[in-house]
């Protein structure tokens, strides 16, 4: 029983989050990763990003990462739709895999109805030092990788009215004007049209790859800059969901993350749709380090090591064979004696 | 919270933003006694910006059923009861406080709490306005109850509603049509509640409009607005809103001639009931005195038209003559205090109203400035005990580049055919 402590630990952590606000606010650089640490795990092979329940996962002991509300700004939670999410990372080579499990007895998919929203999950990383946790600040931003439970579900087929309403009648398909292809079989699709990638006709991850400087700053990157993958399920009242990436690929948009660089600085959400969760309606962790093991030594990878000591042994070598030969130079006497006399 | 002057409710009030203006403000006047509910408005906003997949039920403009219809179903009712629970827990009273002379205070002073003002008294503050989410089932019969009528006679100190149902076919049911549209607010909701700031106020003509690109189909513009003019597109995932027919507002339909338009639901509408402009604004947000201007004479001058709702406090910039027949406890809860002088001034207009009345639908292209030129006089009454005199004067309207749109007079021209042919075509 360790209720008796809540309320004060809950005051604390609003009161530390506000002054991680304030301080953003004021340009002071706040990201620092105290507390929990994430080890990715090595794994030789490819990593099991399209099966969020592969025992490779259970292998992994998960790092229990606490979630409160999001009291900052409006729209706000108060108190946490989860207590925490269970986080656990591979990573092989050239690939880095999160996975994030959650205890969610409802599985909400659905974006069709005008109030019904749709679970989701992210996980933000820092962009250089003078982040805020807070949407970051224009000192420094966010990479945040954004799981939808709706795009999940779109991936195969995009969900559609007749999904929700099958009785929805043929006619509401207004017909295309002779040689105006501007208008499909569903008329007008402003948010499509807008290049809006909510209104996209097809997707290519259930993740959306985003940064951001700051509240309401939230911005899709373009679609070749979209290279988050993810896999999710929702299994016996939980979720797993899967979010992976290239280790270095070289987008200057996305966080960078090294095997033998500093540690990424991360921090994870969590959105509960059947309780209207969106935007700031959200259940958020605080920073975390994310250290990324370092890769192992194998003869090759020492090549200029390698390199360089053959190069050092040759030229002791011609030294040695050189100088065996020839009198010493500059070492003994100049020509002639001692007493400056010329010879012979 | 920055401070805004809200002329509206007569003082300042709280909003997320601080006061920045547009040049000139799209506005209108209903004259809700014209209606006849025939929904051409409404048929003329789907057939051109409604008609495609996901916009089953999305009526930008729409004609409801006062007191029980509403679309979406019971919004005012819903938000009014929100209100009055927020007053009733901060022990406020929402009440209207003397008439002024100060015209930038028409109706008084608003002493209660706007929709942003109850939503801040909460700490901390959850939301950016007071609101409320409409389920799907609340928009798919936009008029439901229309036909409906179970009021009686008008019962003082219940609004004039009664609980006993309709005493068919005594016909003592009151009802009025209500025609809305989004009031392309000087403070808008929708825009202060969305975390993306996706909606935007034009400098150029203080339209209110979702950046299609930026939504991410939160829905708080949805929760927020008071109106209920914000809708949820369920096939593109994001939200969509009236556009006050902009390219029609800029002069760039081809019937324009390069000058501002009507909207079509203005345009269309057969029983002359709307009138559309554009008010010049001063840069601190006061309407500029511009008496010709016919918007701002019937608001500002006249004030025979009122806004709806004012005290949601966003400063709706559509305006309504209220209708003379509806008990005035329920007009004076939808329009402000200023219902009493706009009807009484509305049953006996003066010659410059009569005349400027005209000017409803008498042309598309918006009218910037009108004059009058004098008539003779051709009829007198008694107006509650007042003598009245009508003249049959001409209106004459002007659009932005001050050519001649409209020539009306105020009484219509009769032709009396010859007796001969009493009933031929």
């Amino acid at each position: 029983m360790r209720d008796w402590i809540r309320p004060d630990v809950r005051s604390l952590g609003l009161a530390a989050v506000g002054l991680a606000a304030l301080l953003s606010l004021a340009g002071v650089p706040v990201t620092s990763a105290q507390g929990t640490t994430l080890f990715p795990a090595r794994v030789d092979g490819s990593l099991p990003v399209d099966a969020p329940f592969d025992p490779a996962w259970d292998r992994v002991r998960p790092v229990d990462v606490a979630l409160s509300g999001q009291p900052i700004v409006p729209p706000m939670r108060l108190e946490p739709a989860f207590p925490s999410v269970r986080v656990r990372s591979l990573v092989n080579g050239d690939r880095i895999a999160v996975l994030l499990e959650w205890t969610d007895p409802t599985r909400d998919e659905s974006v069709l109805g005008v109030d019904v929203f749709a679970d989701a999950a992210a996980m933000q990383l820092a962009l250089g030092s003078g982040t805020s946790i807070c949407m970051g600040q224009r000192a420094g931003g966010l990479n945040i990788w954004h799981w939808k439970a709706d795009w999940a579900a779109d991936l195969a087929v995009r969900q559609d009215l007749e999904d929700v309403h099958p009785g929805l009648p043929a006619d509401v398909h207004f017909p295309t004007p002779e040689g105006d292809d501007s208008f499909g079989p569903d008329g007008f699709l402003a948010g499509q049209a807008a290049g809006n990638p909510r209104s996209a006709a097809s997707l290519v991850s259930s993740v959306e790859d985003l940064n951001a400087v700051g509240f309401g700053t939230l911005t899709t990157q373009p679609p070749e800059g979209q290279n988050v993958h993810g896999a999710s399920e929702h299994r016996d009242g939980v979720w797993r969901v899967v979010m992976s990436r290239a280790l270095s690929d070289g987008d200057p948009n996305d966080a960078v993350l090294r095997p033998s660089g500093p540690a990424a600085v991360v921090a994870f959400a969590v959105w509960d749709g059947s309780r209207g969760d969106r935007d700031g309606q959200k259940s958020v962790s605080a920073w975390l380090a994310l250290a990324l093991p370092q890769q192992p030594i194998g003869l090759l990878d020492a090549w200029p090591v390698l390199l360089l000591l053959l190069v050092g042994l040759g030229l002791s070598g011609l030294v040695l064979y050189y100088g065996a030969r020839q009198p010493a130079v500059g070492l003994g006497w100049p020509h002639g004696r001692p007493d400056g006399g010329a010879t012979g | 919270m920055p401070e805004v002057r809200n002329w509206q409710l007569g003082r300042s009030m709280t909003y997320p933003y601080p006061e920045h203006h547009p040049d000139w403000q799209f506005a209108f006047v209903f004259n809700i006694n014209r209606c006849i509910a025939c929904q051409t408005c409404s048929m003329a906003c789907k057939s051109t910006w409604t008609f495609s997949k996901g916009q089953e039920a999305m009526w930008w403009n729409n004609v409801e059923t006062k007191p029980y219809g509403g679309y979406p179903n019971h919004w005012d009712a819903q938000l009014l009861g929100l209100l009055d629970a927020a007053h009733e827990a901060a022990g406020v009273e929402p009440a209207w406080v003397g008439e002024t002379a100060d015209p930038e205070a028409p109706y008084g002073s608003y002493e209660g709490m706007t929709i942003f003002e109850a939503a801040a008294r909460e700490q901390p503050q959850l939301q950016q306005a007071l609101g409320y989410l409409p389920a799907d089932d609340e928009w798919r019969a936009p008029n439901i109850f229309e036909d409906v009528t179970q009021a009686g006679r008008p019962a003082p100190g219940s609004l004039g509603l009664e609980s006993g149902g309709a005493e068919l076919p005594e016909h003592t049911a009151w009802f009025f049509y209500l025609q809305r549209l989004c009031n392309h607010c000087t403070y808008p909701a929708c825009l202060a509640a969305c975390p993306r700031k996706a909606i935007y106020k034009r400098p150029e003509d203080g339209v209110v409009l979702i950046d299609q690109s930026r939504c991410r189909g939160y829905r708080k513009c949805v929760e927020a607005c008071p109106y209920k003019k914000s809708m949820y597109r369920p096939t593109t995932r994001v939200s969509e809103k009236c556009v006050a027919c902009y390219p029609r507002l800029e002069g760039a339909d081809q019937a324009s001639d390069g000058v501002p338009m009507e909207t079509r639901c203005m345009a269309a509408c057969p029983g002359r009931i709307r009138l559309q402009g554009l008010v010049p604004v001063d840069p601190d947000g006061a309407w500029a005195d511009d008496p010709q201007n016919p918007i701002t004479f019937l608001v500002r001058h006249e004030q025979v038209a009122l806004p709806l709702y004012p005290q949601f406090g966003t400063e709706p910039n559509g305006f309504y003559i209220p209708p003379r027949w509806a008990p005035r406890p329920y007009l004076r809860q939808m329009f402000g205090p200023g219902v009493d002088r706009a009807i009484e001034r509305y049953r006996a207009p003066s010659r410059e109203l009569l005349a400027v009345l005209q000017l409803f639908r008498a042309s598309q292209k918006v009218i910037f400035r009108f004059e009058i030129e004098e008539g003779p006089k051709v009829f007198e009454t008694e107006i509650d005990g007042k003598p009245w005199a009508m003249y049959d004067d001409t209106v004459i309207g002007f659009d932005k580049k001050g050519r001649e749109v409209a020539r009306l007079n105020v009484e219509e021209p009769v032709h009396e055919r010859p007796a001969p042919h009493p009933n031929s075509i």
